[in-house]
């Protein structure tokens, strides 16, 4: 069976994440004073050159398409052409989504734009990805709540390890909305210090090793499982990937509402770092957890600020949880 | 090894299981008419089923006062059946479900928003199935599957992207069988936002005539399972080859030459080990609209030469379903393999100014097919398409 190697990443986060080294040099950016954690967007005129297309994004596919075009930008300038192209998102174009409804309905079916229509089908940034690359080659998107990033990366390395692709751009991305915010506070959901985030990240998955950042080695969805036993599973994920549980160097968390599991891997021996403190709560937030773990490894350094700080990282698991009981488990190695 | 189809379950405008679907396709019997449960405006035909959301949860046994999306009770009534069909029990073998569906939650969402309009109650809960992946949770829940299950979104092309990772677990993962499919419902969204568009027939489609003027909407759910081992019972079919192509022309339709279709045509007709000669029907994804048809029609034509191979489209019997189209049209596919019929199109009276291609009009059973191939196309230029083999 092929490795699949991560070749290339890009993210757009509320941290200064796109095409700078700026948050690796101080690790600042933690926020505590907001529940909302916007993302910093980059200049859109650099990354989606055609004004007129770029004029009728919406705001997530601007995002999606851009880490999508960064990752695949080549030193002359060029887009270097992938496979296949994976897209998650959990929401999808929420904000034109809701545009549209509340026309539907506060305009009593009347005077009605396709635009917003056109842009909240799920697929939108994944179909534009293709578009602006001229690209006619596989083109999926996964829209699985809390598992829409593994879908997509499940996908991929299906398909590269059984050799059907040599390669592959996956990128996963979700939006914040007022709405969508205003709903789950109600909910009590951003009490006890929780944030809503934003981003998208994206990866060009290879088989080939050469200047890669770090192999992925597995993605693991489970469901129905214990939150006591979480560390368990991460030693029996550990053990399945031909590793022993003290061989994982660091595991990068990101809970969103199961504070049991919080509290059973912050006392087990693992060295643990919270990811979702960069980039907040979001349905594809495990895209950030896995863009963090991968540029860790490929610059050999570890997260500032804890008492791993100087340890040689070489196996890192990244972590997610969503809608309690259950989880994902993701294996980056770098030998 | 290729993967069998070993169940199939299918709710539509037509019927809400397999056989009623069969019998109202073979005496060409529509299920797309008038709205009468949709509360909408526009005065259009659809495929809808007449049954409420509270109608259909009684009939799966549900606690009546817990919510759930139309788009969760189409697929549980759907995805049930087919594993009824195939015999198989999630609690004793590794089973996964991949569903396609576009619009989720969304008879919910508009349920929210409408109340919040009308300055009624609006409850949360009614948003909490909005997104996609919400509607498989639920199915997953009601099924008892529990190993792995996702959620595709590639508009009307969802479900037969679906079908493409079903094959890819059962061949690396270790999986007994995949539910795989995808189900819609009828919405004030899409009948509003493909009005919007300016491409719903104010009639009853006519897929491949010269006067078409547009799609029908529908709604239902179409769930196959699929197995690399199969018991006793003989399996429907076999999945032989599929693909998926970009049509990268534009996000909502599809390029003059058909050049997405094209490419989704022959790369499923290159993975099976075919040649284009071996196919002996199309389940065109045959919308209807000016642009679908025409396009669909020439990447055939550049595919198959003069020897284009008998096609239909079944969206004049149940509108078109969106994600969950693929999944429906396999169903039927399975069906017609099983009964050595092709089912017609109707409506249709005159070719294509631009074009010369006749589709099948009237049932032809002892029609001799063994390879079908099933065409579906989305919006984001998402074209794929499946070969199914007797």
């Amino acid at each position: 069976m092929q490795k699949v190697y991560i070749a290339n990443t890009s993210c757009i986060s509320p941290q200064e994440s796109f095409r700078t080294e700026e948050f690796f040099s101080d690790w600042k950016g933690v926020q505590t004073d907001t529940d909302q954690l916007h993302a910093i967007e980059p200049d859109y005129k650099t990354t989606i050159t055609d004004a007129g297309k770029r004029r009728r994004m919406a705001h997530l596919i601007k995002m999606g398409v851009s880490t999508s075009l960064d990752c695949l930008t080549q030193a002359d300038g060029t887009y270097r052409m992938p496979d296949a192209i994976m897209s998650a998102t959990a929401m999808g174009g929420l904000e034109d989504t809701e545009k549209f409804l509340r026309c539907i309905i506060d305009n009593g079916e009347e005077l009605l734009n396709p635009s917003n229509f056109i842009q909240s089908t799920g697929n939108t940034f994944g179909g534009q990805t293709g578009l602006l690359l001229g690209h006619h080659g596989y083109n999926v998107t996964y829209a699985h709540g809390g598992y829409s990033m593994e879908s997509a990366l499940t996908d991929a390395m299906l398909q590269i390890q059984s050799g059907d692709i040599n390669n592959a751009l996956v990128t996963g991305a979700d939006e914040i909305t007022a709405t969508e915010y205003e709903v789950m506070r109600k909910m009590g959901f951003w009490r006890e210090g929780r944030q809503m985030g934003e981003g998208s990240n994206t990866f060009l998955l290879s088989n080939d090793p050469a200047n890669s950042f770090c192999e992925l080695a597995a993605v693991t969805i489970l469901h129905d499982v214990d939150s006591n036993n979480i560390t368990e599973e991460i030693a029996k994920f550990a053990e399945n990937n031909g590793m022993a549980p003290e061989d994982i160097d660091l595991v990068l968390t990101g809970t969103d509402c199961d504070k049991i599991a919080d509290k059973t891997l912050g006392t087990s021996n693992y060295p643990t770092t919270d990811y979702k403190q960069w980039c907040g709560q979001y349905g594809t937030k495990s895209g950030f957890g896995l863009w963090l773990g991968s540029q860790l490894l490929n610059k050999g350094i570890a997260p500032k600020g804890n008492q791993w700080e100087k340890r040689q990282l070489k196996n890192i698991v990244v972590y997610s949880e969503y809608r309690m009981n259950d989880y994902t488990l993701m294996l980056l190695k770098k030998d | 090894m290729a993967a069998h189809v070993t169940g199939i379950g299918v709710v539509t405008s037509m019927g809400l299981n397999a056989s009623e679907n069969w019998e109202a396709l073979l005496a060409k019997r529509s299920g797309v008419g008038p709205l009468t449960r949709l509360q909408t405006k526009h005065k259009v035909p659809a495929g809808e089923i007449k049954q409420t959301n509270e109608e259909l949860a009684a009939m799966l046994g549900l606690d009546s006062k817990k919510t759930y999306s139309r788009t969760a009770l189409l697929g549980m009534m759907a995805a049930k059946e087919a594993m009824n069909d195939a015999g198989i029990d999630p609690t004793k073998m590794k089973v996964a479900l991949i569903s396609g569906t576009s619009v989720g939650g969304m008879d919910l969402s508009e349920q929210y928003f409408t109340d919040q309009h009308e300055g009624k109650r609006a409850h949360l809960r009614n948003l909490f199935e909005h997104d996609c992946g919400a509607s498989t949770l639920r199915m997953a829940n009601y099924l008892g599957i529990k190993d792995f299950m996702t959620t595709i979104s590639t508009a009307c092309s969802s479900s037969a992207n679906a079908v493409m990772l079903a094959d890819r677990l059962l061949n690396c993962q270790g999986f007994d069988a995949v539910v795989v499919g995808g189900t819609d419902p009828l919405c004030k969204f899409t009948i509003n936002g493909f009005t919007s568009l300016m491409i719903l027939d104010q009639e009853q489609c006519r897929p491949f005539d010269d006067s078409r003027n547009g799609l029908n909407l529908g709604e239902g759910a179409g769930f196959l399972v699929l197995q690399r081992e199969v018991g006793n019972q003989k399996p429907y079919c076999s999945l032989l080859g599929y693909a998926n192509a970009n049509d990268a022309f534009h996000q909502t339709a599809t390029s003059a030459n058909g050049e997405g279709p094209y490419l989704a045509m022959k790369g499923a007709i290159e993975k099976a080990g075919l040649q284009p000669k071996d196919i002996d029907y199309v389940n065109a994804h045959g919308t209807g609209t000016g642009n679908n048809d025409l396009s669909e029609s020439t990447a055939m034509s550049r595919l198959f030469g003069e020897q284009l191979p008998p096609f239909s489209s079944t969206k004049v019997y149940t509108g078109h379903t969106l994600g969950a189209c693929g999944g429906i049209e396999a169903v039927f596919c399975a069906m017609m393999l099983k009964n050595d019929t092709i089912i017609p199109t109707f409506n249709f009276k005159t070719p294509m100014h631009e074009l010369n291609v006749t589709p099948e009009t009237e049932v032809k059973t002892n029609a001799g097919i063994k390879t079908v191939m099933s065409n579906s196309f989305g919006f984001g230029g998402n074209v794929s398409s499946l070969i199914f083999f007797l």
